[in-house]
């Protein structure tokens, strides 16, 4: 069976294409956090390695064996649980799943909100 | 490396049921006087395990194996154990918070550990370093305005950086026993290093719901003492931080450090009548 559109046509088809004007393309944002990224090389002096103590350094070299998460903390120190949880050994779960505000920066521990750390004795 | 069948247990009485949150178990039986006085390269042997189903059988088994660890890897380990332990006890907000971040951070150590196959004596923690990092500085884990602040103690504009980052959790290894003195100064302000300390020596139960929570009424009471640190000087424990020690039954460990405080406060002011 013949084909339906031969080579000249496909070239022409292609220059149509050029001719026609670029979508805009949106600025890249952090999808985590819906922060814009900055990137300032002027604020970069020196390699990061200099930094890092010599025998930190084969530790958290990066490898293809180790996810590239792991970089200060492994378990989020900050994680609360809402008061009053309750553990469910039945559950899928024992405890329900950290679900963390996502119009706030979730590196920023607000459960305390910049105040003294509370007393968990008056949560009970 | 060993291993070695401890234990064994029934269909019906599954350990399993027991762990709240973690899937591994560690033995720790170091010295707590070593705890904040080791070596260069010194090592201390660490079990760690899990409860295996034996194939075709309706019965678990404990498996143990040993490795070599550095001391302070050591003590944070049998810290959130306690903590694990305390938390099957305490049902408080902060108790519980403790105990799941305890589980999961010795259950993390323990991957990594098991994936180690170099020199015991060049092991570095992905995931004990950082905790070591912040009681190196005497900053509680979760306590966000304190570790921005220890990161950008030393630059005017207050936003913390991946490099402050970098130079706060890479740049010293707290490993080295030139940290030492640092370490027992500053693991003052750390209520859970104290209260697992006082645990190990036998002045606080683990499971006590009081002693837990009075180790942090203590804490909050070291705080309102702290004062400003004089630059260029190794600041000394303030009276507060003495008497606390004291009644904590901490002050056999730092004798040293206490000595010296001791020297000073006893001696009358040369100005006073």
């Amino acid at each position: 069976m013949p084909a339906l559109t031969t080579k000249a046509s496909r070239k022409t088809s292609k220059k149509k294409k050029a001719l026609t004007a670029p979508k805009e393309k949106e600025p890249a944002r952090n999808t985590r956090t819906d922060f814009p990224l900055i990137v300032n090389a002027r604020k970069v002096h020196h390699p990061v390695f200099r930094d890092v103590a010599t025998t930190l350094r084969d530790a958290w070299t990066i490898s293809t064996t180790l996810p590239m998460g792991i970089i200060f903390d492994c378990v989020d120190p900050c994680r609360h649980f809402k008061k009053g949880t309750t553990y469910d050994s039945d559950g899928d779960e024992p405890f329900p799943k950290y679900k963390p505000n996502p119009q706030r920066d979730p590196d920023v521990c607000y459960e305390d909100d910049g105040q003294a750390p509370y007393l968990p004795k008056t949560y009970r | 490396m060993s291993v070695t069948a401890s234990a064994s247990h029934t269909a019906d009485s599954c350990p399993a049921d027991t762990f709240i949150s973690r899937i591994y178990d560690w033995r720790c039986l170091t010295p707590f006087e070593t705890y904040l006085n080791w070596a260069d390269g010194q090592l201390v042997e660490a079990d760690y395990g899990r409860v295996v189903k034996r194939r075709n059988k309706q019965d678990w088994v404990d498996t143990w194996k040993t490795v070599l660890l550095p001391v302070p890897y050591v003590r944070l380990v049998e810290q959130f154990l306690f903590e694990d332990r305390h938390g099957a006890a305490n049902d408080g907000h902060e108790a519980f918070r403790r105990q799941v971040y305890a589980g999961n951070m010795l259950d993390e150590f323990t991957k990594e550990v098991m994936q180690y196959k170099g020199d015991p004596k060049d092991f570095r923690s992905f995931v004990l370093t950082p905790v070591l990092q912040r009681q190196l500085r005497g900053i509680p884990d979760s306590y966000y305005p304190l570790i921005a602040h220890a990161l950008t103690e030393a630059r005017t504009e207050h936003t913390p950086t991946i490099g402050d980052a970098t130079t706060f959790y890479l740049g010293v290894d707290p490993i080295n026993p030139t940290c030492i003195a640092t370490f027992r100064r500053n693991l003052v302000y750390i209520r859970e290093a104290r209260w697992h300390l006082a645990c190990r020596m036998g002045h606080a139960e683990v499971d006590s719901i009081d002693t837990y929570n009075w180790f942090i009424e203590n804490h909050d009471t070291i705080m309102k003492g702290i004062s400003p640190r004089v630059p260029g000087e190794f600041p000394k424990f303030n009276l507060a931080e003495v008497e606390l020690l004291h009644i904590e039954g901490l002050h056999p460990l730092f004798k040293t450090e206490l000595s010296r405080v001791v020297r000073i406060h006893a001696l009358p002011d040369p100005g006073s009548p």
